[in-house]
């Protein structure tokens, strides 16, 4: 075989995806042609380059999202486990939970501030009559809130929050005001606020506008021996 | 581990777990996300070079799997057709970018009205030896991939990065496997330009057995 026909099919031979005799007449031609063989080490050299870089790791998060994401497509929001296990705790008897900790988020509704943000107002406060302003709602998605905690945080004191309203009622982002707000407990509320709440946006002249409402959430967790239920 | 090694698990009949991702089972659902989530987020960060765009490609990506799989048909593989869905949500992304951005990826070969070569390789990086270190490497690597057209960039992460078949590849960007192969050379001719300095260190090993080989 001539270098011309190698060299075109080098790459070929490094993927492995040559029949057997091709691949020997290239080796043959590798061991006495200087110049073929040092391009096929080039060509080596990169392929292990390539292979050697470490797989990037996704960010945290990242596979919660998508677990949240798929269960919407799944035709159920709530993770079944908890489903079940909601179905436990309803039950008068005492049944030990399942595994991990359910936690139920009672809300304590609005608001001591409200601040709007609408792009084409410029009058202050006081030039909006306030009945023509109502204030952002959150609402419970489902009667009650089931929120499967992964990391089994037992959040023992209620937490208070104040959070950016977009006018589609979705979260903006929030700061903690009061209570904990260590990495694990912040991951959690990101994935109860960003996900599972939806609140009625505030709405200025009967249209929906940002807003801004404090919410304080309340954990009341299920231990085995005693369920509380809170409906 | 190689990326290779790392791979994937088998799922062991594909059609029954379509069958299940169709009828929306809970599991079915999390073990397509345990599989297809770090290669997607792999194949994504390659191609984009960035974190949290590659982030944002993972989710449109399985957002856009979890709806179009009632309707998958098995017409390709569902690994191939996964692929396929990934690397158009990261073509859509760059184009976005493409659009605000004010700059495109300059190919190698570009020639100026006056002659000269718009991009000088010239080698101004850090000594030799520290070159070897992996960090350094791996940039370089992202630096030389984000310098690649799409097209190239997108085989050459599908074939040395992930491992897809000369095949898969061809059945994932819907192209013939001429092509492939052609985009493919390619793509390594502009690698192997890029990080010379790095595959001369590399290289140094093999080039000695080579050596020895020849009896000197």
């Amino acid at each position: 075989m001539e270098c011309k026909k190698v060299l075109k099919l080098l790459d070929e031979y490094v993927d492995d995806s040559l029949s057997w005799q091709e691949a020997e007449s290239i080796e043959r031609h590798l061991a006495s042609c200087s110049g073929c063989a040092g391009e096929f080490n080039e060509l080596k050299s990169l392929q292990q380059v390539m292979r050697s870089l470490s797989r990037r790791e996704a960010p945290e998060g990242l596979d919660l999202r998508l677990k949240i994401l798929a269960s919407k497509y799944t035709g159920e929001w709530i993770p079944a486990g908890a489903i079940n296990r909601l179905r436990d705790s309803l039950q008068p008897l005492a049944i030990p939970a399942v595994s991990g900790v359910v936690l139920t988020c009672v809300f304590f509704i609005p608001l001591l501030s409200i601040f709007f943000t609408g792009a084409n107002l410029n009058a202050s406060d006081a030039d909006i009559p306030s009945g023509l302003f109502t204030e952002p709602r959150p609402q419970l998605l489902y009667p009650s809130q089931i929120v499967q905690w992964e990391n089994f945080q037992k959040v023992k004191e209620p937490i208070t929050l104040e959070a950016e309203v977009r006018q589609d009622g979705t979260v903006r982002n929030y700061t903690v005001l009061k209570g904990p707000s260590d990495p694990a407990t912040l991951r959690s509320l990101d994935q109860f606020l960003y996900f599972e709440v939806r609140i009625d946006p505030a709405t200025l002249f009967g249209r929906p506008t940002p807003g801004k409402v404090t919410l304080s959430l309340s954990f009341y967790p299920t231990i085995n021996e005693k369920i509380d239920v809170i409906g | 581990m190689s990326n290779f090694e790392i791979g994937f698990e088998f799922v062991e009949n594909e059609v029954a777990f379509v069958d299940r991702l169709q009828v929306g089972s809970d599991e079915a659902f999390e073990t397509l996300i345990h599989l297809y989530q770090a290669p997607i987020y792999n194949v994504a960060y390659r191609i984009l070079g960035d974190a949290s765009e590659a982030s944002d490609a993972v989710q449109e990506t399985f957002m856009k799997i979890f709806k179009g799989i009632k309707t998958f048909r098995g017409e390709c593989g569902l690994k191939t057709w996964i692929y396929r869905i990934a690397i158009s949500e990261s073509l859509n992304r760059q184009r976005w970018w493409k659009r605000w951005r004010l700059h495109a990826p300059v190919s190698i070969d570009d020639i100026a009205p006056n002659g000269s070569r718009l991009v000088e390789i010239r080698d101004s990086g850090p000594s030799p030896e520290s070159v070897c270190a992996q960090r350094e490497m791996e940039r370089q690597v992202q630096k030389a991939l984000d310098g690649l057209s799409f097209e190239h960039r997108v085989a050459v992460v599908l074939r040395d990065i992930e491992g897809l078949s000369y095949e898969e590849i061809a059945e994932a960007l819907g192209l013939s496997l001429g092509t492939v192969k052609s985009r493919l050379w390619r793509a390594r001719s502009e690698m192997k330009t890029r990080l010379e300095s790095i595959l001369k260190c590399q290289s140094r090993k093999p080039q000695l057995d080579a050596f020895h080989s020849r009896g000197r």
